[in-house]
């Protein structure tokens, strides 16, 4: 009985360790982040903007990260969004990838009050 | 005389809590659930106690401090959640409980037509916690029980839909180191047919402090006053009342989340039901009477748990016997 909750327990934390994720850690010279812009870099809480990022390299992947905030789509083109539990300056990081590596750039987003003017 | 002063102590730091500025828990909160119901009995020495809990949440209303608040964004969310608890009577004073979580599913469906429903599944948080008789007088039927305990975040944190980091409240995991302690003290009357208690509980977080993630969720508070009667032998209603109080999260630089905590106070009705030979059924539905957010946040509209229990499994019957 006790080898067998303790072999549970064992396997419930290992599955929670050990992530492989396919993005290689070193920086690669053969990626470049032409842009990252944003339609808007000042939004209301709950309200949308688009976000774009232009780059060069061989096969790129793209992963994306928000501080504070939703992130909806993917690839190159993604749509941000946050509630007022995300008001003030908000960074997201885009990081583009491919079998050489990583590049990453960041943008930043301001939110405002829902009921702000 | 003492005992007397500790109850009334106990008390007044439970209604001294009360009078703290409102404020409470969102509806996804990162990390496991607190519990909707007090545990009365630990295991005592050499005793193993089994519990495999379920619990829902449905939240889909947004509030702005007590009123409801039209926003286009989050249509509903909520989470499936399971739970295994593995508890051990070390000494016959003290047990050490395990609990380990897994969200069966932790989603939000979007009204705005920008975002797509979003669910996220994966192993919460371990939550070691010792609990121990402080004082008990059963001529009196007066107990007093506390507990300290740790919340590791051993679960998912990173957790990726199509290379894209789910938002922090969809996160399995709290993703911080959380510490937590409570009193409970109860007292039997009318020949044990009537309990009533009383329980606070209080849990801090540690910071999160990552390469892109800087927060520290609010210090949270729950209390509880609560009556139970015996319908029959073998089973038991009760129902409490239960405060959540949350102070507001901080992000980087110590900026302070003014959309965060807030205080909500539910009703609490459970059935418990004892069957074979160690055996419990649980059943405890949560619905909040009153709230008062930080703010515009989503509220929780109900939770509901169901556990089941296996008593007084004796891992050393030799010593039992003796």
């Amino acid at each position: 009985m006790k080898q067998l909750l303790l072999i549970l327990f064992v396997a419930l934390i290992l599955l929670s360790c050990g992530k492989e994720d396919g993005k290689k850690d070193v920086v690669s010279d053969q990626i470049k982040i032409i842009s990252l812009d944003a339609s808007q870099r000042n939004i209301k809480a709950w309200d949308t903007t688009s976000i774009t990022v232009i780059a060069t390299g061989e096969n790129l992947s793209y992963a994306w990260e928000a501080n504070h905030g939703d992130i909806k789509g993917s690839g190159i083109h993604i749509k941000y969004a946050a509630g007022n539990c995300c008001i003030g300056m908000n960074t997201i990081t885009c990081k583009v990838f491919n079998e050489t590596g990583f590049v990453e750039d960041t943008i930043q987003i301001r939110v405002r009050h829902y009921l702000e003017d | 005389m003492i005992m007397k002063k500790l109850i009334f102590g106990i008390l007044f730091l439970f209604f001294s809590l009360f009078s703290i500025k409102l404020s409470y828990a969102q509806c996804c909160a990162a990390g496991n659930p607190i519990s909707i119901a007090p545990e009365f009995q630990q295991s005592y020495k050499d005793n193993l106690q089994i519990s495999l809990l379920f619990r829902q949440s449905y939240s889909n209303t947004y509030y702005n401090e007590d009123e409801v608040i039209d926003i286009d964004y989050v249509d509903h969310s909520g989470f499936n959640y399971l739970e295994l608890g593995i508890e051990y009577g070390l000494l016959s004073m003290m047990s050490i409980r395990l609990e380990t979580g897994y969200f069966l599913s932790k989603y939000e469906i979007y009204k705005n037509q920008d975002f797509e429903e979003k669910k996220a599944y994966g192993i919460a948080d371990l939550n070691v916690e010792t609990r121990f008789d402080l004082y008990q007088k059963p001529s009196k039927k007066i107990k007093l029980n506390g507990s300290l305990g740790m919340k590791f975040p051993v679960g998912v944190f990173d957790l990726e839909l199509d290379n894209v980091k789910l938002p922090v409240q969809l996160q399995p995991s709290s993703g911080s180191y959380r510490y937590h302690g409570g009193l409970l003290i109860s007292k039997g009357i009318m020949n044990n047919k009537v309990s009533i208690f009383a329980e606070s509980r209080v849990e801090i977080s540690q910071r999160i402090r990552s390469k892109n993630f800087d927060y520290k969720y609010g210090t949270v508070y729950v209390l509880t006053l609560g009556a139970g009667y015996k319908l029959r032998p073998n089973l038991s209603a009760f129902l409490q009342t239960r405060a959540e109080i949350r102070d507001k999260s901080q992000r980087e630089n110590n900026q302070i989340v003014e959309a965060s905590g807030g205080t909500i106070l539910m009703l609490v009705p459970q059935l418990s039901y004892q069957f074979m030979d160690g055996w419990n059924l649980n059943l405890a539905f949560l619905s909040p009477v009153y709230r008062h957010y930080n703010s515009i946040q989503l509220g929780n509209k109900y939770s509901f748990s169901l556990m089941i229990k296996r008593n007084n499994i004796y891992l050393h019957k030799d010593r039992l016997l003796k």
